[in-house]
């Protein structure tokens, strides 16, 4: 995914820095889709992934001067960006008790309760299909340090090389989070997967090829 | 293998990771002879394809357009307001000339348009001969006007006018000579004396001797009375 950004970066944030709208538009549209995606998948809200890549790009105008070409790409400096603003705003978000029975202006019994049924609402309106809805809702229960490894590396396609970038861990420690993150995943779906597994895998089993090779 | 070893790999074989090809042909004889690893490795290929799908569902996800937008509202508010810091000159230490330094400070930083009001302010003076011209314009007014009431008859000034014309005006002498309707010489010694660039027609409205019109200039010295009058004139080149 990174390769699809040119080398141009460099040049184009610099003249971001300089006020150029061109420059910006340019490198807006390049990289708003990822980082939007990044921000959806790791908080499963919509409103989260707009707000935070507008953090992300407001930092680019800001700070464009932090950019440095020669230490990796443009999307991956601002995954990082993205990375940080939505670690901190779930931290801050978490730091929120609520009382007990206490309602919002909304109606809802709590804040999580509305964010819950904003997700379902969302999860009526986008993701139609039930399967696509477990594994969604399997990636958000995730620890953050797992799901992040998963976003990054299976949903948004990067390297384990990449992704270390990224979340400044070595790619070692990548690839077990990823390995980790991944079985916790199978567990969760097992579940889901139980009511149709026994029949498939039985009638499966019996007529399954050999996988080595030959 | 064992299942332990097999487990380790079995998340890297399932995302279709590059694995020496006997290590990958070790995994997957023993997938064959244990159901439990078997198992194990088709859940993992189902979530890598149902992930995979998960991808595919949210790839077209985007910012609304709104935010770009707004973030464009937001670089031009951005640059409105100041030149951004990498294109500022840096900003000079407050010392001894602390004051001084902030004013080349800010010619530096407004470089361009400080020299634009320069050369505005410099092309106009050309076109227009102004401040010189307006100068010398209001000069020879009064020189024109203070000759012709104290040359006119019956003036309290006339026998200066008088003194002027029977001396003749040496206008090539190092020493002033008065001019027609002059005050009492002795009286202007704490004037000021002021450089001028006069035409011929001025030395005329001067009450000067003029001969033939060259349209040449000359660079002369006033004496200028309290009121404004020049009183006397000494010729500095022709």
């Amino acid at each position: 995914m990174l390769r699809t950004i040119s080398e141009s970066d460099g040049y184009l944030v610099r003249q971001v820095g300089a006020g150029d709208q061109e420059a910006f538009r340019t490198l807006y549209r390049r990289c708003q889709g990822p980082v939007y995606r990044f921000v959806l998948h790791m908080s499963g809200s919509h409103a989260a992934a707009e707000d935070v890549t507008q953090d992300v790009f407001l930092t680019l105008i800001k700070d464009s001067d932090r950019f440095d070409a020669s230490r990796g790409s443009l999307l991956g400096y601002l995954l990082g960006i993205g990375r940080n603003v939505l670690l901190r705003r779930l931290e801050k978000e978490r730091a929120f008790v609520a009382f007990p029975g206490a309602k919002t202006t909304d109606g809802f019994e709590t804040r999580k309760e509305k964010e819950h049924a904003s997700l379902v609402v969302q999860a009526v309106d986008l993701v139609r299909d039930e399967t696509i809805g477990r594994v969604r809702q399997a990636v958000l229960s995730l620890p953050t340090y797992y799901r992040e490894v998963v976003v990054l590396c299976d949903l948004q396609e990067l390297s384990y090389e990449e992704a270390s970038g990224i979340l400044r861990l070595p790619v070692g420690t990548v690839r077990s989070r990823l390995h980790r993150g991944r079985s916790l995943l199978t567990e969760k779906l097992r579940e889901f997967r139980k009511p149709q597994m026994p029949v498939a895998a039985a009638g499966a089993n019996k007529a399954k090829p050999a996988r080595s090779t030959p | 293998m064992n299942c332990a070893e097999f487990r380790e790999l079995s998340q890297a074989i399932a995302r279709d990771e590059a694995l020496d090809a006997a290590t990958l042909e070790r995994a997957l004889g023993h997938a064959d002879s244990c159901e439990e690893c078997d198992m194990l490795l088709d859940e993992s290929e189902a979530l890598t394809s149902e992930l995979l799908a998960l991808a595919k569902h949210f790839a077209a996800a985007e910012a609304p357009l709104h935010v770009e937008a707004q973030l464009l509202a937001e670089l031009e508010q951005q640059r409105a307001p100041e030149i951004h810091p990498s294109q500022r000159p840096e900003r000079p230490e407050a010392g001894i000339f602390g004051i001084g330094a902030e004013i080349v400070f800010a010619l530096r930083r407004h470089f361009t348009a400080v020299l634009g009001a320069v050369a505005a302010v410099i092309l106009v003076m050309a076109l227009t001969g102004w401040p010189a011209a307006l100068w010398q314009t209001a000069w020879l007014a009064n020189l024109g006007k203070a000759a012709q009431e104290r040359s006119a008859p019956g003036s309290s000034t006339g026998l200066l006018a008088s003194q002027n014309e029977d001396s003749g005006a040496d206008l090539s002498s190092d020493s002033f000579v008065p001019l027609s309707g002059a005050y009492d010489l002795a009286s202007l010694s704490d004037d000021p004396i002021v450089r001028v660039v006069l035409s011929d027609n001025d030395l005329k409205n001067l009450g000067l001797p003029v001969g033939e019109s060259n349209d040449e200039q000359i660079v002369a010295d006033l004496i200028i009375a309290h009121d404004g009058t020049p009183q006397a004139i000494r010729v500095v080149s022709w």
